[in-house]
């Protein structure tokens, strides 16, 4: 963790974005089964955001000092929720990490762990990627800690975060303007609602833990609770 | 990446055809064969649930519902709400045939058969006197045989899960917008649940990857319509 990670060095997965990116002949499929121009936007977006932020690695792996030099817009409305959300995903790719290291779990739920650390890492990168389309700057890699000690507190706070990941994109789903950027945070956010439910069996804990109606939690709420984290 | 449902996927041994075929003959085999087995074809040939107006494919521009279910939010909101119906409707007659199913599997069919209604009063409600009826569902054994169910639940939560995203740029209303998310953290988290417990690997878990992908109601239709489920 000496340097940010860039757009190379995240691990990603076979995910949507990299086949979107990778694939011309997966490319034109989901363009055609997506077919709505929502839909087709959210494809184009994320390729264009790939796209861009690949040619420019070089300088875009820069870490975003605190010196905003780029358009107004980084500091403000959709720019300010993405970064949000990067350093939220930075702080769970973090945490992924740091568990994998310390070794607690091997197996299947090691290889889960694993998992959905890859797919953490993979939506930093879509979100840096989305920061720089915008013309922001993607915000800086925050350093993390963790209390690790054991097993079951490793899962207890693999839920907690990601239970937090999910409410807090559900918080931010009726502030976003741009559509292709709400397209781009609700195919996160269900995800991490996919990965607390499951851990939600790992700890034996509610999977629907608001009941049928997932509940959000604003953004002073999700900071207040991710501050332990922050070194 | 084409995802739909169909025969093949929900039926792998053919329990589903043969007991549509036990009931109702040969006519209502070959439906159920042209509409699983080339489904492709069906799809582009303009089927859509039995409950709708023909005229549903017209209205694909951006993956919205088709016209019978109404303008605006309110067709959005009927669509939910019709998938819902089916859902709830699939989860109480799984309940009530009292199915041989793990414990795991009994604690997740208990909490999505109250969401799933949760969910359909809460659309209901909204929509008042523009509400939708409910369409009449035959699941021809599908959650009448604890096998079938795990493999249908699965396949039915994914594509409400791809249904919800599908539409959340659509719909007008912000507080619809925030509604309709909640719902679809609440799907996504059932559906990882329903994924994991059928398949341990936790490749189920985001069968998308790190990115759950939209689908337009066009799509969700007429995989609904291969089913069969509406009659």
């Amino acid at each position: 963790m000496s340097s940010p990670p860039t757009e190379e060095s995240a691990p990603q997965p076979a995910g949507i974005v990299e086949r979107l990116v990778r694939d011309d002949l997966d490319r034109k499929r989901f363009l055609k089964m997506a077919g709505s121009a929502g839909a087709a936007s959210f494809g184009a977006f994320v390729m264009a955001a790939c796209g861009s932020s690949k040619k420019t690695a070089s300088t875009a792996a820069a870490p975003a000092a605190s010196s905003s030099t780029s358009s107004a817009s980084s500091a403000t409305g959709d720019v300010a929720i993405l970064n949000y959300a990067l350093t939220l995903e930075y702080l769970e790719t973090a945490f992924y990490e740091k568990v994998i290291a310390a070794g607690f779990y091997k197996g299947k739920v090691g290889s889960l762990l694993k998992s959905f650390g890859q797919q953490e890492a993979s939506h930093v990168a879509a979100l840096k990627a989305a920061v720089m389309k915008l013309g922001g700057t993607p915000a800086a890699q925050p350093a993390a800690k963790f209390p690790i000690e054991n097993a079951t507190q490793v899962a207890e706070l693999a839920y907690t975060v990601e239970n937090l990941g999910a409410s807090a994109y559900l918080g931010q789903a009726g502030a976003i303007k741009s559509p292709e950027v709400l397209a781009s945070a609700l195919a996160i956010h269900s995800v991490e609602a996919r990965h607390a439910a499951t851990l939600a069996t790992l700890v034996k804990k509610s999977i629907t833990p608001d009941g049928a109606f997932a509940k959000p939690a604003d953004m002073s709420t999700v900071l207040a609770a991710v501050k332990p984290f922050l070194a | 990446m084409t995802y739909q449902i169909n025969l093949d996927e929900v039926d792998a041994d053919g329990a589903i055809r043969e007991a549509a075929d036990a009931v109702s003959g040969d006519t209502r085999l070959s439906f159920l064969k042209k509409a699983g087995v080339a489904g492709g074809a069906a799809m582009s040939g303009g089927a859509v649930l039995s409950a709708l107006a023909p005229s549903a494919f017209a209205a694909t521009q951006h993956g919205r519902p088709p016209a019978s279910f109404g303008k605006g939010d309110v067709g959005i909101l009927n669509y939910a709400l019709t998938l819902e119906y089916l859902e709830a409707a699939f989860y109480n007659g799984a309940t009530a045939a009292n199915l041989p199913l793990s414990a795991q599997a009994v604690a997740f069919l208990k909490i999505v058969t109250e969401d799933e209604n949760k969910h359909v009063a809460f659309l209901k409600k909204a929509l008042g006197s523009k509400a939708a009826k409910s369409p009449k569902f035959d699941f021809k054994g599908a959650n009448t045989n604890a096998e079938m169910f795990m493999k249908t639940a699965q396949v039915l939560e994914n594509t409400g899960v791809h249904a919800y995203s599908g539409q959340a740029l659509n719909i007008k209303t912000p507080a619809y917008v925030k509604a309709a998310v909640s719902i679809l953290t609440v799907e996504a988290r059932h559906a990882s649940v329903i994924g994991l417990l059928n398949d341990p690997s936790g490749k189920e878990i985001a069968p998308n990857g790190p990115f759950d992908t939209p689908l337009t109601a066009s799509k969700v239709l007429a995989a609904v319509k291969a089913t069969g489920f509406i009659v």
